[in-house]
């Protein structure tokens, strides 16, 4: 009898908490009933907030105050940032006695390290004989998923530039492509930032562990959305998208700013590098046209293509700027190509291997010549 | 009787707790001199918290863009749809006039010194008889921005607006974002200095007032909830206009030639756009710094940017579109014009934009006004 007292005490607090979270389920769905709100507004606006919460831990820095993002400085987690923020292994403003730097700009085809390791490899081979003045290759790998060249113009001329680079390597196109693609409703501007905002840091909560799928209890759906309310009003409503990405890609929408952003940007880094005696190789970006979003896709890819070569052709009086037909001269196919951008490992060593050899051939006509074979202040 | 014994009750209960509490502030004294922590630095982070989040969104600002840590909201007051100080413009230039962009601090978004360059821009270009029918001059400056944020404004975004003409006054605010206290490490692009402006909405626990954080207990609950709600977030980097420390005279300076560097990119990306460049010196009051931080420290530092944007200019002379106005060494204003060691009264303002434009006239008409289209990249 003694021992069956507590035991029943306790089968009565758990049947009164029981009863408590049935008359708070009844009471939510109550409200929502008698108030016509379907509960997925609250459950989907708080799923957003969870989502830019948790993308705030993604090893970028967002606290930047020139970029929406870039590669958080010392990151350990792969691929890991130097204390500089370039990607890869610990570098210094100074380049090594003997080596000859190269900064690889461009977006994730370039995050990813593939080509420019490769081109480092071969390049690193082709001068170790001390061939036209270098001993060794040093690449520094400047980018960031999504970057465009207006993100690459930035941190080039602003921090770039005091790793005192003999040539920067910019491959970049699709990323454009998709900034310059726009809702009809949208109105466009010049530095893309109709596309994308700064990616806003967004501390985690606590209640954020409670799962997603609790939300189906819609008093739990409601107490989330109470609390996310009570500290993150100015999230709720619109809150921040991954790598502050204003919309998504539609193969429908719009391509074009009128204000031919690309080319500016690519003419802005060539100015500042050939202000510098900088050697610049825009390489033309490869696209696998039957994984591609659309003939409109690739079109546009094509056109900025050929309007990096126009580029380089407007700046052949100086014989700082070459570009390089990488398009052209590599097929691009399973063995080459992860998906309609992104290179396989062989495309990358196969991109590589073309990039060095253009940049060793350069080398190799400014020593015969006389020429300068690519200086930084 | 039961009147009285609920009374009773309620005053236990009252001292209780109000014996739990001190038990819990002497607790945490305690525990604060056992672990030989500075309690300042707990109640400093709440006052960061306090002045981030009181100051609300900052008014007129837009703290989402991209690639600046603010710029001027667009159409906020007296702000286009372009984000830019001043009257609507269509980013095509008309034909017939001379677009002029100025890009600076708070002294060009002030708008007294551009609108005085535009008057008497239009007045000269009329008795010289230039080759134009009208001057129209853009504002490309915002409050406290350095060479980083007029170059990036700039390069992604004024060449499109296609001015003919530039004009760059800077040199307090590279000053200042120059500085290195002890223990920072410097970084080329004045990130030492700056970081994004950080808009935070006021939590419910900043709500009792600060003095409260006398009590160690309090002030440490209020700690504990700003750091779970602010994780990842330096106070630091809550500072007006994203700065993160105040100026001090005797700080040490950046190794890095950031100025230099930044006006070096400007000068090149404009000579690619067929673009004139006028660098002019900013003028500085010393007795007026010399007066507020009671050491000539910051004058002086001012007065090696310009000399630094003096020799740039020069080095770039051979172009025939870099020119250089010393502004800093010509102009005499009487110290009433001046609000501060750099701000103009608007008659202050009126003097410079006066002058600039009569500088420029001169370097112009010796031009014969041969201004070339700026390079359109559509």
């Amino acid at each position: 009898m003694r021992k069956s007292r507590p035991a029943g005490r306790m089968a009565g607090l758990l049947a009164a908490v029981l009863g408590l979270i049935a008359v708070a389920e009844l009471s939510a769905r109550g409200y929502l009933l008698v108030r016509g709100i379907p509960a997925g507004r609250y459950i989907s606006a708080t799923a957003a907030v969870r989502e830019a919460r948790a993308a705030a831990s993604a090893g970028f820095d967002t606290e930047y105050p020139y970029l929406p993002f870039r590669p958080a400085p010392g990151r350990t987690a792969a691929p890991s940032v130097d204390s500089l923020g370039f990607v890869g292994p610990e570098t210094g403003w100074e380049p090594p006695p003997g080596a000859f730097r190269v900064i690889f700009a461009g977006g994730s085809m370039v995050y990813d390290g593939l080509f420019p390791s490769a081109a480092d490899s071969c390049l690193d081979a082709l001068l170790s004989g001390g061939a036209c003045g270098f001993d060794s290759c040093q690449a520094l790998i400047s980018s960031a998923p999504t970057w465009t060249t207006a993100e690459n113009l930035v941190y080039y001329a602003i921090r770039g530039v005091y790793a005192r680079p003999h040539a920067i390597v910019l491959y970049v196109a699709v990323n454009d492509v998709y900034a310059m693609s726009h809702p009809d409703s949208v109105t466009t501007e010049p530095d893309y930032s109709h596309y994308r905002s700064r990616w806003m840091p967004v501390a985690p909560a606590p209640w954020d562990r409670i799962p997603g799928w609790a939300d189906s209890s819609r008093a739990v759906a409601l107490a989330r959305y109470a609390l996310d309310r009570l500290f993150y009003p100015g999230v709720l409503g619109s809150p921040p998208r991954r790598l502050g990405l204003r919309y998504e890609y539609d193969p429908g929408q719009v391509v074009g700013t009128g204000f031919g952003s690309y080319v500016a940007g690519l003419e802005a880094i060539a100015a500042i590098a050939e202000s510098r005696g900088t050697r610049v190789f825009l390489v033309s970006e490869l696209q696998e046209p039957s994984l591609s979003s659309g003939p409109a896709m690739v079109a546009a890819v094509d056109d900025l293509n050929a309007a990096a070569a126009e580029v380089a052709a407007r700046h052949s009086a100086k014989g700082l700027v070459s570009f390089v037909d990488a398009a052209s001269l590599i097929t691009a196919d399973s063995t080459t190509m992860a998906d309609k951008s992104h290179l396989t490992p062989e495309g990358g060593r196969r991109l590589g291997a073309l990039v060095a050899g253009e940049i060793f051939r350069s080398l190799q006509t400014a020593a015969s010549t006389g020429g300068s074979a690519g200086t930084a202040p | 009787m039961n009147a009285s014994r609920k009374g009773r009750k309620v005053l236990f209960a009252a001292a209780g707790v109000a014996m739990a509490l001190t038990a819990l502030e002497l607790l945490t004294r305690l525990a604060l001199g056992l672990t030989g922590r500075d309690y300042a630095e707990f109640r400093d982070y709440n006052a960061w918290v306090h002045r981030a989040s009181t100051a609300g969104l900052p008014s007129g600002y837009d703290v989402e863009h991209p690639l600046l840590p603010y710029r001027p909201e667009p159409l906020s007051e007296g702000v286009n749809s372009h984000g830019y100080r001043g009257e609507e413009f269509e980013w095509d230039c008309r034909p017939g006039v001379l677009r002029i962009a100025c890009l600076g601090g708070s002294t060009t978004w002030d708008n007294w010194y551009p609108e005085a360059l535009e008057d008497r821009m239009n007045e000269l270009m009329d008795s010289l008889d230039a080759p134009f029918d009208s001057c129209e001059v853009l504002n490309f400056g915002a409050q406290s921005w350095t060479t980083v944020e007029s170059f990036v404004n700039y390069a992604t975004r004024g060449v499109h607006a296609g001015p003919r003409i530039i004009v760059v006054y800077h040199a307090i605010n590279d000053a200042l974002a120059s500085t290195i206290p002890d223990g920072v490490r410097p970084e080329p692009d004045y990130s030492h200095w700056r970081t994004r402006w950080n808009p935070i909405p006021r939590p419910v626990w900043d709500l009792p007032p600060l003095w409260l954080d006398e009590s160690r207990l309090a002030g440490l609950a209020r700690y504990a909830l700003n750091r779970a709600a602010l994780s990842g977030i330096d106070p630091n980097q809550l500072g007006r206009c994203g700065i993160r420390y105040p100026y001090e005279p005797g700080m040490g300076e950046s190794p890095f030639d950031t100025f230099g560097n930044n006006l070096e990119n400007i000068i090149a990306v404009a000579l690619n756009c067929s673009t004139t460049v006028f660098v002019v010196s900013q003028f500085h009051m010393t007795e007026l710094t010399v007066e507020q931080f009671g050491s000539d420290d910051l004058a002086r530092r001012v007065g090696r940017i310009n000399d630094r944007a003096m020799r740039l200019s020069r080095e770039y002379s051979g172009t025939g579109r870099v020119f250089f106005l010393d502004a800093a060494d010509e102009l005499r204003p009487d110290r009433s014009l001046m609000l501060d060691n750099c701000h103009f009264t608007p008659e202050g303002y009126r003097l410079l934009g006066d002058w600039i434009a009569v500088e420029m006239c001169a370097v112009l008409d010796s031009l014969e006004w041969r201004l070339p289209e700026p390079e359109d990249w559509r």
